[in-house]
């Protein structure tokens, strides 16, 4: 009994470790410096598309212009190819809040993972 | 005297070569050469990009019921004065709404006819094909939307021995059952340069 379900729990762990997670990373320290991600929300629209928004600061005093591009997954964390997934240019306004937001290119899309750069 | 001159020749061979202009390829996902004023391929992914988002977050192409709707790609306009081929554009969005699920593109009509699509039907007459073998009539779709658009082109002197010029990447969707526009997009892309620059 212990080793099936020693076997389940390890079968469950393999699984979720093959589909990719969801996420928001900063690849460049220099955005770091003046991008504050603070929310991310994410939502399944009525046509059955993922649509994110990240909302992030600028804190800074200056106007900052960076890039970000968007890989999308199915459930079997396969790659959806998507315009959106080339980099893409993104302005802040200085001491301002902003948002970036994203439909999914497919309604087969499940996971995310955002990058944001210099 | 002789290898003097062979050594000389060998020399202006090698000076020759090492003058030539290098051709290295563009890594067109992470191009970090400069802009030019005219469009380049980063332009046209940029305006694609931006206008298939915006498609796919509007309710235009979401069908009542689920299912695709028949897109058939009308005039875009080239109204700049460069040689460019408007489908760098449209390409790029016909791709991406068709593997959206949303649409379907039809090449029985259009700027982007498959002339296969009347050629095949006219082998009716010619006894050398098979009929049973040759698609039947009434098989074509008609398309429900169009999109149509154009790329237009500013140019500006701003007087300081620079210039200024601005691309107008504009299209439509139209339901064409009531002829109603349900989507419009506007993207506009900027550059500037000196004046002796050329923008075609």
């Amino acid at each position: 009994m212990k080793l099936v379900i020693s076997f389940i729990f390890a079968l469950t762990l393999l699984y979720t470790g093959c589909v990719e997670k969801s996420y928001v990373k900063i690849i460049d320290n220099t955005v770091s410096k003046y991008v504050d991600v603070q929310d991310i929300k994410e939502r399944v629209r009525a046509d059955g598309f993922m649509e994110i928004q990240i909302n992030a600061q600028n804190d800074t005093n200056e106007y900052k212009l960076f890039k970000y591009r968007v890989n999308w997954q199915d459930k079997d964390g396969f790659l959806i190819p998507s315009l959106s997934s080339k980099w893409a240019d993104f302005s802040a306004y200085k001491n301002s809040k902003f948002e970036i937001n994203v439909v999914a290119p497919s309604s087969k899309a499940t996971a995310y993972q955002v990058y944001l750069s210099e | 005297m002789k290898i003097n001159i062979l050594t000389a020749s060998a020399l202006c061979l090698a000076l020759l070569g090492g003058c030539a202009s290098k051709v290295s390829k563009i890594d067109i996902n992470n191009d970090t050469g400069d802009q030019v004023i005219g469009l380049d391929y980063r332009d046209f992914h940029e305006a694609a990009s931006i206008a298939a988002q915006s498609m796919l977050r509007s309710p235009a192409l979401s069908k009542p019921g689920g299912g695709r709707y028949i897109l058939a790609i009308s005039d875009v306009k080239n109204d700049t004065m460069q040689h460019i081929d408007t489908d760098q554009l449209i390409k790029k969005i016909r791709i991406e709404l068709l593997n959206s699920g949303k649409v379907y593109v039809t090449t029985a009509i259009g700027s982007t006819e498959d002339k296969m699509n009347k050629k095949i039907r006219e082998l009716r007459e010619n006894d050398e094909f098979r009929n049973s073998s040759i698609t039947k009539k009434g098989t074509l779709i008609a398309p429900d939307m169009s999109l149509s658009g154009k790329i237009l082109q500013r140019n500006i002197n701003m007087g300081n021995g620079k210039q200024q010029v601005e691309y107008y990447f504009m299209l439509t969707l139209t339901d064409l059952n009531n002829g109603f526009a349900t989507w419009e997009g506007e993207t506009v892309i900027g550059k500037r340069a000196s004046g002796k620059a050329v923008a075609w």
